[in-house]
């Protein structure tokens, strides 16, 4: 064994408290840091699981804002960027079919709405949902969280909604309804939209139930995109072109609503007062008797040619906010956001790339709030261990100044006295570290064998279950031992100064 | 040939806003294989003079040589170079690392620098000087497992162990009781005479001063007596 660890080794013998009281340190310092480390691995690896299962995906697609954006919509001041639509989707889902990386993708729009019953009282409710426009196909072929507890998952082409139970027995506890609102039940929507606020009627077509908990999922329903889009207004089928002759036009211009409405649809009798006839009016509106049937026929006509509709629709299924990307594997998703930034920047499509963090928005932050306090606690404890640390090393280098000088005086260089004294100080924090580490691998063992139960879904989220089994990482639990080693090296700084600063002929001054 | 230099020598420390004059002015030579003692009462400058001649210590004016090389100016890696193969040293506390047995300790200085010999050649030579020292049953001993006379023997092998020219003992036999301090004087005395090595200590006993065969008596910082058995004024070449 070489001599400098001989004596080392041998001085932590001979100076065994102070040893102990410096190994004691650095036996809680790794323990608090794998047990810590662990500890909120296991969240990240929940969170992100219960995220990326449940509705980010690795990779979300949007159109390019100034603020920032994520699946619940822009976060600018006051809320005044609006979630803007794909640009060049088909372009866009086009390139994507041929990235090797991604194996599914679904599209998403966004919003949010008032929801309400008929019959409850008029003092119960509404509350506020959150409202996930998707193709029901892709969406559960990328997310396959949702466990249908009660009626179906949402169908091709058909309206309606699902909604969580966390959601319904939420809604039951506000409205207070007997019998308790369940699968098959109407709903009002009220949400607003860029044409002001609509109010639809939407029936829960099924309740699901998250195989993995997630706060923000458990909240959110499932509504089939096109009632969303009307609701939100991006409906392109209403902005399809019909040519009104010069009469039908004037009319619609009129900003009297209430000239409008004196004409009596059931009398027939008119008392209009500007140059409009009753007939043109309800070749318009529909509103004509049922009798007239030359009237009907007209608007028949009128919304026959459905072209122009048929075109908005194709359109519009291409009208989408966001496009969510699950990859083979979660590494390949930073490779895909760099891939994707690249091409969208070269062919000039003004849309952005982001991870699952970005797509959570506020939610994601749970593990990083965590880990921020965490590592400022450790850094204070840290700080505290160094400065305990500094005193006892500079008490023993003071305690060994003749030793020190002696060496020296033997022909020992400066250089000689740094390594011996960084090698007593590695070998105490390897040594102590190690034990550290496997009292932490053991606390963390007793911890799964124990297996605490998440009594609450946030906890459910943190545990990344209901049981809390720590996620052992090697790299965190060796990173752990190492920032200890180093830990012990910054407490060593001023202690070696003073050793180098011992000069030969202190070697004299032993008694 | 002179081995050792000193040129009207003074060492003044500062104690806090006064001065001490340790060393008054001191020139002096040692001779290569002289058996040397430098002898008076406490406070007369005999460490301090040793001190600077092993180059643990500088003077305050006057030169100190070592083979002809003046030291002061040098830097510290030359010095300790210069420690570590032309000198050796004998300490009044033993000063050995407590947590070295005997062997390791005599070893020590050995591994502090590039040796000419060889692991075994080494092994070979440090079994020999614990022997040579009468330590053979003790070394793998801890220091603390030894007597005071059985501490100096072993600092005695450490200081011969790199085959230096000069070995500085600064009071060897302070700490020992008069049976041990002779047998300590008589070992020395011994390796000057075989091994050639020139040893210079310092003590205030006068019972050992007369062993020596050069003596420079201090008094107050300044060399009241110089004198050598054999009545030479200047060593031989």
């Amino acid at each position: 064994m070489p001599v400098l660890f001989r004596i080392a080794i041998r001085n932590l013998r001979q100076h065994s408290s102070k040893s102990l009281i410096i190994g004691i340190i650095m036996i809680v310092g790794v323990l608090i840091l794998v047990v810590g480390n662990t500890l909120i691995n296991t969240i990240d690896t929940g969170i992100e699981r219960a995220f990326i299962d449940n509705y980010t995906g690795n990779v979300m697609i949007t159109g390019a804002t100034r603020a920032d954006i994520s699946l619940f919509g822009v976060r600018s001041p006051g809320g005044l960027e609006e979630t803007p639509t794909i640009p060049d989707y088909d372009l866009i889902k086009e390139h994507i079919e041929q990235m090797p990386n991604v194996e599914a993708m679904t599209n998403q729009i966004t919003g949010f709405g008032i929801i309400n019953i008929e019959k409850a009282d008029e003092d119960k409710g509404p509350y506020m949902g959150l409202l996930f426009g998707i193709e029901p196909e892709q969406y559960q072929e990328l997310f396959r969280n949702a466990q249908i507890v009660e009626g179906q998952y949402l169908k091709p082409g058909d309206e309606g909604l699902i909604m969580s139970q966390t959601n319904v027995d939420m809604m039951n506890e506000i409205f207070e309804m007997e019998p308790a609102v369940g699968v098959g039940d109407k709903i009002l929507i009220t949400a607003p939209g860029s044409a002001g606020f609509k109010i639809r009627e939407v029936e829960i077509v099924g309740i699901y139930k998250l195989k993995h908990e997630s706060e923000a999922a458990s909240y959110i329903s499932y509504i089939d995109a096109q009632t969303l889009r009307v609701m939100k207004g991006m409906n392109l089928g209403n902005q399809g072109e019909v040519d009104l002759s010069e009469e039908e036009t004037s009319l619609l211009s009129t900003d009297s609503f209430d000239a409008m409405f004196e004409v009596d649809a059931f009398s027939g009798e008119a008392e209009l007062d500007f140059e409009m006839t009753e007939d043109n009016l309800f070749s318009i509106l529909d509103l004509d008797s049922a009798d007239d049937e030359e009237a009907v026929v007209d608007a028949d006509e009128i919304f026959a040619d459905d072209t122009a509709d048929a075109e908005a629709v194709s359109a519009e299924s291409s009208t989408w906010e966001y496009l969510l990307l699950k990859t083979d594997t979660n590494r390949a998703a930073a490779r895909v956001i760099t891939e994707l930034n690249l091409w969208f920047a070269e062919n000039g499509i003004n849309a952005r790339a982001q991870d699952w963090k970005a797509a959570a928005g506020p939610f994601s932050t749970t593990a990083d709030v965590i880990r921020i306090v965490f590592n400022v606690a450790i850094i204070l404890v840290a700080i505290v261990a160094i400065i305990i640390m500094t005193n006892t090393l500079v008490i023993n280098v003071v305690e060994r100044t003749a030793e020190i000088g002696t060496m020296r005086a033997l022909g020992a260089h400066k250089g000689y006295i740094r390594s011996m004294v960084t090698t007593e100080i590695f070998t105490i924090s390897v040594i102590f570290g190690f034990v550290g580490m496997l009292l932490g691998i053991l606390v963390l063992y007793i911890i799964g064998w124990i297996g605490f139960e998440a009594t609450n879904p946030f906890l459910e989220i943190l545990f990344a279950g209901p049981v809390l089994k720590p996620v052992f990482s090697l790299f965190s639990v060796l990173g752990s031992w190492l920032i200890v080693i180093v830990i012990g090296m910054i407490a060593n700084i001023y202690p070696l100064r003073l050793a180098l600063k011992v000069q030969p002929i202190k070697a004299m001054m032993s008694e | 040939m002179a081995i050792v230099e000193l040129k009207d020598v003074k060492k003044i420390y500062p104690l806090g806003k006064t001065e001490v004059h340790a060393v008054k002015g001191v020139s002096f030579e040692i001779c290569k294989g002289d058996f040397i003692s430098i002898a008076g009462p406490s406070g007369s400058g005999k460490s301090t003079i040793l001190n600077m001649i092993g180059c643990i210590d500088v003077p305050t004016e006057g030169t100190v040589m070592i083979n002809g090389t003046e030291t002061g100016g040098l830097s510290d890696k030359i010095i300790t170079d210069l420690r570590h193969e032309v000198l050796g040293f004998i300490f009044q506390s033993f000063n050995l690392i407590p947590v070295l047995n005997v062997y390791e300790n005599i070893e020590f200085p050995l591994l502090l620098g590039k040796s000419k010999m060889t692991k075994v050649e080494k092994s070979d030579w440090i079994d020999m000087l614990i022997e040579e020292v009468g330590l053979k049953d003790w070394s793998n001993h801890k220091p603390n497992e030894l007597s005071g006379g059985q501490r100096q023997r072993v600092a005695i092998a450490r200081a011969l162990v790199t085959k230096p020219e000069i070995v500085l003992a600064d009071e060897p036999t302070a700490n020992l009781d008069s049976v041990t301090s002779d047998a300590i004087i008589n070992l020395m005395k011994k390796v000057n005479r075989d091994l050639g090595t020139t040893f210079i200590f310092s003590t205030h006993d006068p019972s050992i001063v007369g062993v020596a065969d050069h003596i420079i008596r201090l008094r107050d910082g300044l060399i009241s007596e110089n004198y050598r058995q054999d009545d030479a004024r200047a060593c031989r070449e």
